[in-house]
């Protein structure tokens, strides 16, 4: 226990400074904002550095395309379903990546991946919403995402900080575009969807009106409110009242403008990272959970479907993802924020262990790969297997059902839980009782 | 007072007035069909029908399973379907799940009310009375529906407020200060008449109507660069032209599906299916609200769970339409192959089943399907000209499905007729507006039928439409103060504005002239939304509103802009009636003003941003940017 406060002048124990029945309220399922207000919490020290390693968080590195598992986390040397990359040891004796991934493979007793994925869906949209909402589709009813659900369950009630926050700068995106423009907090409610930022999506954060003192603009502010509230009341306006909900929500997200903000992280670590937009995001990622965000994906539209030159393009894109992990991983381990950050790298399915005439590899659903790491999760292990070829799984197959019961264990949430939905049919979090991927909880 | 009361208006007078019946057959509308829906359709439905057993319509219940009726009308306790709900009954339904003793009840009440009369009389299709005129029938059957359910129907709405509606409906803008007193100025007794005819005739008319059908048909677009090809490859101009010379919507409909060009103000329909890029299914999704009167999309996989006409076999014969033809590479035209384009496809039981363009009126496309393996031989003799660079075949399917679909389907007009009723009163009379089918009733049948076929009997006549709904009463009506129901059609409904809308009415509002492209790309961008089935404002609309340069820029002083105009006014309570007039065309209230003085005289030191920032709010308000 530290006994020896950094000021003088600060308390001498630390337990003093915690009040302990606040403190345990505080960390029972990461309703913080019951008990008070979630920055005034944060102005007790001991108490704002305990709640942050309790509170459970995730990123999910989206790599929406679908990446090749014999380019990443499961080579096939020597096989024909191989590519010109060879594959290199670990830090795990006896298991290699590709190549292409060095960084990663020396810290690979701090990952886990799964080689035994196995799904269903083979087209992009409805493989997105598989391994989106982690449950196949009912008719009729939308099921939230991994980010709305998560949103709702560890999110923090007017938190300034949004509770989903998505990072991707490319407006456009094949099939993604369509998933990105469809609803993706189904019964849970728009204000479960997530916040999107990113490139352009950025921009207007920063741009504070010309010619505005802030004091000019808070007051103007207060008198836009005013009529609008006015109207709201007058006619019972729900429109009125959705844009109020607006401009409060925006006022909270500018007040952390900076967190949004690619100039304002530091150039070290910028450096760290890479110069690429999914990089660079990747870090904000970090910087928005350590200050406090529960859920943030970052995508770069559907970069990952290599139909065409499947070996060129995954030249550039997987050592700028192994790059991306490596500094992660080890960033969120060295802040004491791993054990309660769960990160994810997946795609919608994987690709097929032959080429096609353009030299692509084509979608494969069947035998495919993805990594998670952190946060209520062993470390350094790789589980489930294909085939010489990767043809198919031969050793624990595992369905979005199980990845997503294995997701929610690890954040501390029933996985089974059941969602309360008057007037419609039970839901849970994951249906049918579907087993965690036991060998990766710890 | 108005109590607090909101009454469902689903069924059709004629039902509602009589009693026991009635009451059976809005317990099943209200209570019965949306239970059945979640908890046990799955099963027994259109998609699987275990025991022989579907739940779907009250017809369906009567009929029973495999083992016989579940239902006794009356008499609940004989009525297996009602025994099986009880806790412990065995066999149980549902299986792994008990009904709460409330939704019991419900079933309880709905089997005794099915004595008198169990099943509701299908919605005739034709309308009884005849009326003389499009707000005639409105009012009439509208007012008729308030008296049955005792619903008192709001005041009508001021004339000033009335002529800001109008122009943002016909014009896509607000009026100006000039034009709002020039409508005012007029004798009262056909002013109305006066302005609807005079916007219906304006320039500004066909270029809303294209916005409207460019998001209904197309959607939004989404990546850069799509708007400009629409514009460049004279998309807009199609449907503008169409739209300012009246053509009748049958005939529009019909060159958009043919995708051929045969005069010369139809060079940019082909860009309806060339923006698709080849792909069938996204055509057919399209096409099917225009066609179909409603949205197939979920009947890609199955049948549609809900709605049992809509089958898996039409959405994939409505792919069969489409599917031989090609985008010509370097054209914006897409050619069409004489021959091939037979699919088969699978349903939920694997079972392979022929796809054939079939309407839902039935009607379907009689082409000859080959045996077993058998190919037809494409050849040079079957295309008009074979040297063309885009080949158009002599027997042209998607012509032919054009023809078909616009020759005695009267989906075709009731789906626009719904369509343009919900863009000038807020919700369709089905509702959602593009999905006119078995699960989504009409709030007033008769009306839409009578509208519907007054309206393909005077050659679908978009303009005569959309003048007599604006002329009805219905439109003139204030807005409400809440609990009426939204389907009574008794106040004017919440409609937020369209990008457009507040793009051009931010600049009438500044005192400049409405057509500003760069401002209305900034103002799409940030607000998207055209007839949302759920308003929600986003952080990133108020970020736009509150940050965009675009916005700041409209507020910055100008020679005769309205800004410099209120700056010029002798005291600060005629700067702000100026400024309340200017955005929201009347005058502020005691409680306004006084909040606009106390902000005015805070920051007297610099009075012209303090009247920048005080339109700045008007303009950023609910009802700057909500229809009035």
């Amino acid at each position: 226990m530290n006994t020896n406060p950094d000021n003088p002048g600060d308390c001498r124990t630390d337990e003093h400074l915690l009040h302990r029945r606040l403190f345990l309220k505080g960390l029972t399922g990461g309703a913080l904002a019951s008990v008070t207000s979630f920055s005034g919490l944060f102005h007790n020290r001991v108490f704002a550095e305990a709640a942050k390693k309790a509170q459970k968080r995730c990123i999910l590195l989206w790599l929406c395309g679908a990446p090749s598992q014999f380019e990443t986390w499961d080579p096939k040397p020597g096989r024909p379903s191989s590519g010109p990359f060879g594959s290199i040891p670990t830090a795990i004796p006896g298991v290699h990546f590709s190549s292409l991934m060095p960084r990663c493979a020396s810290i690979a007793d701090k990952l886990n991946v799964v080689r035994s994925m196995k799904t269903t869906q083979s087209e992009h949209l409805q493989a997105i919403n598989l391994l989106q909402r982690g449950n196949p589709d009912r008719a009729g009813f939308t099921r939230p995402t991994l980010g709305s659900a998560l949103s709702s369950a560890i999110g923090q009630l007017d938190s300034p900080i949004p509770n989903f926050v998505l990072l991707d700068p490319i407006p456009g995106g094949n099939e993604f575009e369509s998933f990105k423009a469809g609803n993706w907090s189904g019964w849970l409610g728009a204000e479960h969807s997530p916040v999107r930022l990113g490139g352009d999506y950025t921009q207007l954060m920063a741009a504070a009106a010309e010619g505005l003192t802030p004091d000019d603009r808070e007051s103007r502010e207060i008198l836009r409110k005013f009529l609008t509230s006015k109207y709201e009341r007058d006619r019972k306006s729900s429109v009125a009242r959705s844009q109020n909900a607006a401009f409060e929500r925006m006022k909270g997200l500018s007040a952390s403008a900076d967190l949004f903000d690619v100039n304002k992280l530091p150039q070290k670590d910028r450096e760290r990272y890479g110069a690429g937009s999914f990089a660079q995001h990747s870090l904000m990622a970090r910087h928005l959970v350590e200050n406090g965000a529960p859920f943030v994906m970052v995508a770069n539209g559907m970069n990952w479907d290599n139909h065409v030159f499947q070996h060129e393009i995954h030249q550039m894109l997987v050592p700028e993802l192994d790059r991306v992990l490596f500094h992660l991983v080890n960033d969120l381990e060295e802040r004491g924020l791993l054990d309660s950050t769960l990160v994810i790298a997946m795609g919608e399915f994987g690709r097929t262990p032959w080429l096609n005439p353009a030299r692509g590899r084509d979608h494969y659903p069947n035998a495919w790969s993805m990594m998670m790491t952190g946060c209520g999760l062993k470390r350094g292990i790789i589980t489930g297997a294909t085939d010489a070829d990767g043809v198919d799984v031969i050793e624990k197959p595992y369905s979005e059902q199980n990845l997503f019961a294995t997701i929610f264990t690890a954040l501390g949430l029933d996985p089974y839980g059941e969602y309360d939905l008057p007037g419609m049919p039970t839901f849970h979090r994951v249906e049918n009782r579907t087993d965690p991927i036991r060998e990766l909880l710890a | 007072m108005i109590r607090p009361l909101v009454i469902p208006l689903l069924l059709s007078a004629a039902t509602a007035s009589a009693a026991p019946g009635a009451d059976a057959a809005r317990l099943w509308t209200h209570k019965i069909q949306p239970l059945f829906d979640v908890q046990c359709v799955k099963c027994h439905g259109p998609i699987e029908q275990k025991g022989g057993l579907e739940l779907d319509t009250p017809q369906a219940v009567l009929k029973g399973g495999e083992d016989g009726p579940v239902i006794v009308a009356g008499k609940p306790e004989e009525s297996s379907l009602y025994k099986k709900l009880a806790v412990g009954a065995d066999p149980h339904m549902p299986p792994k799940k008990q009904l709460s003793e409330a939704e019991q009840e419900l079933v309880k009440q709905w089997i005794t009310a099915m004595e008198a009369a169990p099943v509701q009389n299908a919605v005739t299709s034709k309308p009884k009375r005849e009326f003389k005129s499009i707000p005639e029938a409105i009012d009439t059957l509208i007012a008729e529906s308030w008296q049955i359910h005792g619903v008192q129907p709001a005041n009508s709405v001021e004339e000033s407020l009335w002529c800001r509606r109008v122009y943002l409906d016909l014009a896509g803008r607000i009026p100006s200060q000039q034009e709002a007193d020039a409508f005012l100025a007029l004798p009262e007794a056909n002013r109305r008449e006066a302005l609807v005819d005079q916007l219906l005739a304006s320039k500004e008319y066909p270029v809303r109507m294209r916005e409207l059908w460019d998001t209904f048909l197309m959607g939004r677009a989404k990546r850069p660069g799509q708007e400009d090809k629409r514009k460049q490859n004279a998309w807009w101009t199609f449907l503008e032209t169409a739209f300012r010379t009246n053509r009748p919507w049958d005939d529009t409909v019909r060159t958009v599906l043919s995708g051929r060009v045969h005069k010369p103000e139809d060079k940019g329909v082909t860009w309806f299916l060339y923006e698709r890029k080849n792909d069938h299914q996204a055509i057919a999704e399209a096409v099917a609200p225009i066609v179909y009167a409603t949205k197939m999309d979920c009947a890609q996989c199955h049948d549609h769970p809900l709605a049992r006409e809509i089958k898996q076999g039409h959405y994939w014969g409505l792919v069969t339409a489409f599917n031989r033809g090609k985008n010509v590479e370097g054209t914006n035209e897409v050619a069409e192959s004489a021959v091939g384009g037979f699919v088969n496809f699978t349903n939920l039981k694997k079972e392979s089943q022929p796809a054939v363009v079939t309407l839902l009126t039935g009607s379907t496309l009689s082409e000859t399907w080959l045996a077993g393996d058998k190919k037809e031989e494409d050849g040079d003799d079957k295309y008009v000209d074979p040297k063309a660079k885009v080949r158009v075949p002599k027997y042209s399917r998607r012509e032919a499905f054009a023809d078909l679909a616009t020759h005695e389907n009267p989906l075709l007009a009731k789906a626009f007729v719904n369509r343009m009723w919900a863009a000038l009163l807020g919700r369709g009379i089905v509702h959602p507006a593009d999905e006119i089918n078995a699960r989504n009733l009409p709030s007033h049948p008769e009306l839409l039928e009578w509208l519907a076929k007054d309206f393909a009997e005077h050659g679908h006549d978009a303009r005569r439409l959309v003048r007599g709904l604006a002329l009805s009463r219905v439109y003139a009506l204030a807005q409400g103060t809440g609990g009426l129901a939204p389907d009574a059609f008794a106040c004017a409904p919440e409609r937020p504005l369209t990008g457009e809308q507040i793009s051009r009415s931010l600049r009438v509002a500044a005192g400049l002239p409405p057509e500003d492209e760069a401002l209305r790309r900034a103002v799409v961008t940030a607000i998207p939304d055209v007839l949302p089935k759920e308003y929600n404002a986003s952080f990133q609309q108020a970020l736009f509103l509150t940050n965009s340069p675009a916005v700041a820029k409209l507020l910055q002083p100008a020679p005769g802009g309205t800004l410099e105009k209120i700056a010029a006014l002798s005291d600060r309570p005629a700067q702000i009636n100026a400024a309340f007039l200017t955005a929201y065309g009347r005058n502020p209230d005691p409680e306004e003003a006084s909040q606009a003085l106390d902000f005015l005289s805070k920051r007297k030191e610099k009075p012209a941003e303090a009247i920048r920032d005080l339109l700045w709010a008007l303009l950023c308000s609910a009802e700057f940017l909500t229809m009035p």
